[in-house]
């Protein structure tokens, strides 16, 4: 028995085939290391601010871990997981095409208030007015429209206009004190892109 | 009776795996960081670098004192500042552009655009001194008047050009003079 198990042995430890195990081994390693450790860096990412663990920067596996337990922990703690808010919507009520110039310092811009994703296709990054609910009033503004990277119309908020009266819950406010509203000026300046409704 | 493997089995075993490797390196890394680049913000088109884009003015929403803006409305009214301060050029405000053609001599046509950084749509101050602000082309002031091959500049990004005296941004006075010349009315 004892030299059949050396026998054995000799034969597994043939120094060529070793090295050939030993190289299967490190490729197992190092794709093991690629399956794991990426989709945990992202979950690390994903799970920012979850909960903050003492982990060595560098160990993303740990840190993923912390804070999705961190976020376990505080989800238990509420009793159900938060709802993620859905982003306001912003609602197409034109789309502005010829522009002309009326004086040096003045112009008029044709209004059109029928747009579909197929003209937003091609007339991407198109001056727009929206309106927008903030705060419970109905606010105008003038947007660019585009398609955001996964093909869904967005609008970026560029400039304050005043609301007609006829709109529902309309900020009725002159233009001279929307332009100095604090809430509105954030909204224009954030460069946030808000998803587009109201359009075919 | 010894087994052995070939040494260019060896070989081929290698190269095999060296290529799993590297798929497994574009699946799980290369191609994350791709998307999260691309989907930070959007993959906006470069204009070609021969056609160069002209500051013309900063445009906002006036309508006429005490009225508003309805859906029935079929007109607004913008104004048009020709010289701005710096401090005024914000990612995502709406300025009027000349975009020269590079196939002719004279010949310009009149964009809305959104001011926008090299990279991201916001600017920092440092980028207007230092020429570093882009414009993302809108809808021409006049499509009826925009050739095919201009109108699919619509969408894409250039760097915007203009004349920076102290802290004041204006159009270069060539291109005003060109404008001129071109009776563009701008």
């Amino acid at each position: 028995m004892n030299t059949v198990f050396r026998n054995w042995c000799r034969a597994l430890m043939n120094k060529r085939r070793v090295l050939v195990v030993a190289e299967m081994l490190c490729l197992i390693a190092v794709a093991s290391v690629f399956l794991i450790a990426s989709p945990l860096a992202l979950a690390k990412k994903n799970a920012n601010g979850g909960g903050n663990c003492d982990c060595p920067p560098a160990c993303a596996c740990a840190q993923a871990a912390c804070a999705a337990a961190a976020c376990a922990q505080k989800a238990a703690a509420n009793g159900k997981p938060k709802k993620k808010k859905p982003p306001k919507a912003a609602t197409f009520l034109s789309i502005l095409t010829t522009v002309s110039k009326t004086s040096p310092t003045t112009m008029t811009a044709q209004l059109f208030n029928h747009i579909t994703l197929a003209t937003l296709k091609k007339a991407s990054w198109a001056w727009v007015t929206v309106t927008l609910n903030v705060k419970g009033k109905t606010e105008t503004f003038g947007a660019e429209a585009f398609l955001n990277s996964r093909n869904r119309p967005v609008v970026m908020l560029a400039e304050i206009l005043p609301t007609s009266p006829s709109v529902a819950n309309a900020d009725t406010r002159p233009l001279t004190e929307l332009l100095k509203d604090p809430t509105l000026l954030a909204l224009i300046k954030a460069g946030n892109q808000l998803p587009l409704i109201g359009i075919k | 009776m010894i087994n052995s493997v070939s040494l260019h089995k060896v070989g081929i075993a290698k190269f095999a795996g060296l290529l799993v490797l590297a798929a497994l390196a574009v699946a799980f890394f290369v191609a994350p960081i791709a998307m999260a680049i691309g989907g930070g913000g959007n993959a906006v088109a470069s204009l070609n670098s021969s056609v160069k884009t002209y500051f013309l003015g900063k445009v906002a929403g006036r309508p006429t004192v005490g009225t508003t803006l309805s859906v029935a409305d079929t007109k607004l009214a913008l104004s048009l500042t020709p010289t701005i301060t710096s401090d005024e050029v914000l990612g995502g405000s709406w300025f009027m552009c000349a975009v020269k053609d590079p196939a002719t001599v004279n010949t310009f046509y009149i964009f809305t655009c959104t001011v926008s950084g090299l990279k991201g749509i916001k600017i920092a101050p440092s980028d207007v001194t230092s020429n570093r602000v882009a414009v993302i082309l809108g809808l021409p002031a006049n499509i009826a008047a925009t050739t095919p091959a201009a109108m699919k500049y619509v969408g894409k990004k250039g760097r915007l050009l203009y004349t920076l005296t102290g802290n004041v941004l204006s159009t270069p006075a060539p291109i005003k003079q060109a404008l001129n010349a071109a009776g563009t009315g701008w």
